[in-house]
């Protein structure tokens, strides 16, 4: 499969989103907050209809995977949780494989050192 | 699961109430995760201050608005499984992030328009002018020429036949007859109706009221498809003729307005005509026959409505007074149908043994009479043509106001194009803004339209016929109008957003706005120049229709208007007998006379200039029977011998009409020269004979006089043939009267309404007013496209006038420092003047020429409606030019005031 046609190169957003969900399955709202704490600098103030709306693309595509969960301990109604999936970390770990030859080729040129 | 409702806090109440606004199909899915979502946030935040929370819910709002959007577009919205983008190139990532796009251009125009809050009022209402003007003529367009009328099913199917003569030249009725002849033999067609319209004047409940009645065959509402509200519609066995039932169906709205909606009336007999007829059904709401803009109120079976005297009428092959209405069968053309019923005519016409040859037309039903279908048509078309002139430049001031701010962003477009952005990016955002402020007017210039529209629906104009207007803004014209507007946006957004981001980073990076000639900006100068010239183009119309006017107003008629007075009835609706009509008339005009003020009265048929006239054909015995040798076809009138004393025609040779000229005595008549120069070139006509009517049936008539040519038809008559015939001797079915009233006399209306009245109270006046207003009408045209011309014509000079001044201060602006440097080194004030006029000159010469031109090509097509004046009016156009140019001059003056400000020492200080 080329790298276009499985979604590649995906937006940082989505990256994200797959780097927090590879750490350990979580629901919507931790997400938000933790895109909004941001990864390694870059942060990502999302709303819940918008990370909704991403996660159901995504869930569409096969990368992740929700689970109805049980009602949280204050009542309400129950959190989905989202794990990723055998694909999400594949295409995951293709993106980093993408960036990584980028890299290499920036550092070849002396763009950046390595670090 | 139960879900504690006293704990749900207000803001959820709110949020879950906002989640409403969502497509079904996704609050159903994501309703619960949302909920869930924003409780916990809102939890947090709780304790986080009341900053906190506000910057939450407005996060919150965000998302909605935005995400709302998404969801209710259907383009945009997600496919519905993961298989279909696989392999297809498009990616869900990739999708979403162009709807990202959008959305981060559509806020950034928002906010760049609301920044420049005067500016963008100024080009939404320009826009606003431009697409109203347009959706109005549009509107009307649409009304009487592509709408088809309430209440009439599969209207593609409907056609109107219409006996033609054998060149195609001119279209005739049908008798009785012949419509049954042709209904009994089909030809291609599922059904024929016939229809005739005849004055109603209903005299129920409350004053006599004219009313537009309309006699049909039986089959006429089913053939539409018409449906009663209440009661029935005609049915076969009222087609019986003159002897048949007097029944009448009336229209919805002359039941509500009449009858207030009386539903007992069915089966009521009311007072028609001054005749008894029962009210059989009332047709459904809306319903107002085939006929365009006619306000038709009540539908009587055709034979019934015919006074006595015209009973032979129905029987006589001869007498073609019915219209055709019919509805093609399945799979047959028009073309087809109109071979079968010419067929079926010929063995119709030989069976009753009528000479001559007349083919049957078929051609699809328009809402408009054919023979009106052309000028109609030809007439819109015109005003859509001055309409779109107002809106190119309107948009082409809107395109230059919206260069000249993109020249100011210069430095920021030229920032991002370096860091990277794509053009296609820059030009997608700045189109955006144009098709923004697009969507601002033209939602603005809908509006403007509908109330236009409205206003327009309710004018009268001053004819004695009820008319029923509908101009309302429909689905169709709605969809013209936002396709114009969407097209104008694109193709005047597009130039500027091009022209902009013309990679040139360097210089304005420098920001130097270096030695920029106007030839640089050429885009904005091709808008000045369209502007001029479509401006000129407007102008020049609406000159030469002030010039038209004003010679109307001035204008030779062959009688003298001043002092004339014209009453008109209608003697037909009251029953009267040709004897009864011209005894009537005759008495009117004796006592008329005798009023005080009044000097001279007389009657004629058909008044002149009253947007009417009857011709007939008149023979020469002995010559060959070819059109223009012995055959001659004329307009005629019946008139009383007061009548050309009276309007002030005089008689050049011969004798006039003469009180003996009566019935039993040789039948006469009074020929204008026109008519004299063409049958008896060079002799004297007086005591000449004519067969007048045809060849065989014409009546041998003694011209007995030469009257002097007027107007009669319309203002732009020259030459036209005109016979006067003795009333006495032509039984007149109908006649108006005009008297003439000694300067500074008492107006005679009340006198003339009392004498009328006295003589029959039943009988309604449909006019009685100075002759003068009764002609105006045949001004409408001119009037209405004066007014159009003219109105649109000052608004594109105060637009391009605006526009040229924008683009000359723009030039100044950007040569400053030429000008400076060109101070500097010693150029006098002439010198910079000229400088900046020559700039501003060229544009405008060019616009004027290009504007003249066009405008001498255009003037060839409104020919008949400038009454003889030259298309190429030389006062007109020296005018117009002179106008522009002066105004062009004034445009110039700020721009170069602020040229000679410039000082060279500020602008070398700038660099």
């Amino acid at each position: 499969m080329t790298e276009e046609a499985a979604g590649l190169p995906m937006s940082p957003r989505v990256f994200a989103i797959l780097l927090l969900l590879a750490r350990e399955p979580c629901h919507g709202y931790r997400l938000m907050q933790d895109l909004r704490a941001g990864i390694a600098g870059e942060s990502w103030v999302v709303g819940p209809a918008t990370l909704y709306r991403t996660l159901r693309d995504l869930e569409l595509r096969g990368w992740i995977r929700g689970k109805d969960g049980q009602a949280g301990s204050s009542g309400g109604p129950p959190r989905r949780e989202y794990r990723l999936t055998d694909a999400g970390r594949k295409v995951a770990s293709a993106e980093v494989a993408r960036m990584t030859r980028l890299v290499g080729v920036a550092v070849r040129q002396q763009l950046v050192t390595p670090g | 699961m139960d879900i504690d409702r006293g704990s749900t806090s207000l803001p959820e109440r709110g949020y879950r109430l906002l989640l409403r606004l969502y497509p079904r199909r996704f609050r159903e899915e994501a309703e619960p995760e949302l909920i869930a979502t924003f409780r916990d946030g809102w939890r947090e935040t709780a304790g986080a201050g009341r900053l906190a929370q506000a910057r939450y819910l407005r996060l919150i709002l965000a998302d909605l608005s935005r995400t709302l959007v998404l969801e209710w577009t259907p383009s945009w919205r997600q496919p519905p499984t993961g298989q279909l983008w696989a392999g297809s190139g498009i990616s869900p990532a990739r999708s979403n992030s162009r709807v990202d796009t959008l959305w981060q251009d559509l806020r950034y125009a928002l906010r760049t328009l609301r920044a420049s809050p005067l500016a963008t009022v100024v080009a939404a209402v320009t826009i606003a002018i431009g697409v109203g003007a347009t959706t109005t003529i549009f509107s009307v367009a649409n009304a009487l020429l592509l709408r088809t009328p309430p209440g009439i099913v599969a209207p593609r199917d409907l056609v109107t036949v219409h006996a033609v003569s054998p060149d195609g030249s001119s279209f005739h009725a049908f008798s009785h007859r012949g419509f049954e002849h042709l209904r009994e033999a089909g030809g291609g067609l599922q059904d024929l109706a016939a229809w005739s319209t005849a004055p109603a004047v209903i005299a129920t409940d409350g004053d006599p009221e004219l009313l537009v009645g309309m006699g049909v065959s039986a089959n006429y509402f089913s053939l539409l498809g018409a449906r009663p509200v209440q009661g029935r519609l005609l049915v076969p066995e009222d087609d019986a003729g003159i002897a048949g039932p007097r029944v009448v169906v009336l229209s919805h709205a002359a039941w509500q307005r009449r009858f207030a909606g009386d539903p007992s009336l069915v089966g009521q007999v009311i007072n028609l005509n001054g005749e008894p007829f029962t009210v059989v059904g009332v047709a459904e709401p809306g319903f107002q026959g085939h006929v365009v803009a006619v306000d038709v109120a009540a539908w009587i079976p055709i034979g019934v409505g015919l006074p006595p005297e015209r009973a032979p009428e129905l029987a006589n092959p001869r007498a073609s007074w019915i219209e055709l209405l019919g509805r093609l069968a399945p799979g047959t053309t028009p073309a087809q149908a109109a071979a079968a019923l010419t067929t079926v005519q010929a063995q119709f016409m030989a069976g009753v043994g009528f000479e001559g040859q007349r083919g049957v037309d078929v051609r699809r039903y328009a809402p408009v009479p054919a023979p009106a279908l052309l000028p109609v048509a030809g007439f819109l078309g015109m005003l859509v043509i001055l309409t779109g002139l107002i809106l190119l430049i309107a948009s082409a001031n809107v395109a230059n106001m919206l260069l000249a701010r993109a020249a100011g962003r210069g430095r920021e477009i030229a920032v991002r194009l370096a860091l990277g952005a794509s053009r296609t990016r820059l030009v997608r955002q700045l189109l955006t803004e144009s098709m923004l402020l697009f969507a601002f007017g033209g939602a603005s210039g809908i509006l403007v339209a509908v109330w236009l529209t409205g206003v327009l629906s309710q004018v009268r104009p001053p004819i004695p016929v009820p008319i029923l207007l509908d101009f309302s803004v429909d689905l169709p014209v709605l969809l013209a109008a936002l396709a114009l507007t969407l097209l104008t946006g694109i193709t005047f957004g597009l130039a500027p957003a091009l022209q902009s981001t013309r990679p040139d980073l360097t210089r304005s990076l420098k920001d130097e706005p270096g030695l920029v000639r106007v030839g640089r900006h050429r885009i904005r100068g091709a808008f000045v120049v369209a502007q001029v010239a479509a401006t000129t183009l407007l102008l020049v119309v609406a000159g030469l229709f002030i010039r038209t006017l004003g010679r109307a107003a001035s204008m030779e008629l062959g009688f003298e208007v001043a002092g004339l007075h014209a009453v008109m009835s209608d003697l037909r609706v009251q029953r009267y007998t040709p004897e009864q009509t011209l005894a009537f008339i005759e008495e009117v005009q004796r006592q008329a006379a005798e009023l005080p003020g009044v000097t001279s009265a007389g009657a004629i048929d058909i008044l002149p200039l009253n947007m009417s006239n009857q011709t007939s054909v008149l023979a020469i015995e002995g010559r060959d029977p070819v059109e223009g040798v012995g055959r001659f076809e004329t307009d005629f009138a019946r008139a009383t011998p007061g009548y050309l004393g009276t309007i002030g025609i005089p008689i050049v040779r011969g004798r006039g009409l003469a009180p003996t000229d009566r019935d039993g005595g040789p039948a006469v008549a009074v020929i204008n020269e026109a008519l004299a120069r063409r049958v008896w070139p060079g002799e004297d006509p007086v005591g000449k004979l004519m067969q007048f009517g045809s060849f065989t049936e014409g009546t041998l008539t003694e011209v007995v006089g030469v009257a002097r040519d007027s107007k009669y038809r319309s203002l732009g008559d020259r030459n036209r043939p005109m016979v006067y015939l003795a009333a006495a001797q032509q039984a007149p079915r109908d006649m108006a009267l005009l008297v003439r009233t000694a300067p500074g006399g008492p107006d005679p209306a009340p006198a003339l309404r009392a004498l009328v009245r006295q003589l029959d109270p039943d009988l309604p006046l449909l006019i009685n007013r100075p002759y003068r207003e009764v002609i105006g009408i045949s001004l409408l045209p001119n009037r209405i496209a004066t007014l159009v011309a003219g109105v649109f014509g000052v608004t594109g000079l105060v637009l391009a006038t605006v526009g040229l001044y924008g683009v000359l201060a723009f030039t100044v602006q950007r040569r400053r420092r030429e000008i400076g440097v060109r101070m500097a080194l010693g150029a006098g004030n002439a010198r910079i003047r000229r400088l900046v006029l020559r700039d501003g000159m060229r544009l405008t010469g060019i616009g004027l020429l290009v504007g003249l031109a066009t405008a001498a090509l255009v003037g060839q097509l409104l020919g008949g409606l400038l009454l003889g004046l030259s298309p190429l009016d030389p006062v007109t156009y020296l005018g117009i030019a002179a106008l522009m140019l002066t105004t062009a001059l004034l445009a110039c003056l700020e721009p170069v005031r602020r040229a000679l400000r410039t000082t060279p020492v500020e602008v070398l200080r700038h660099d």
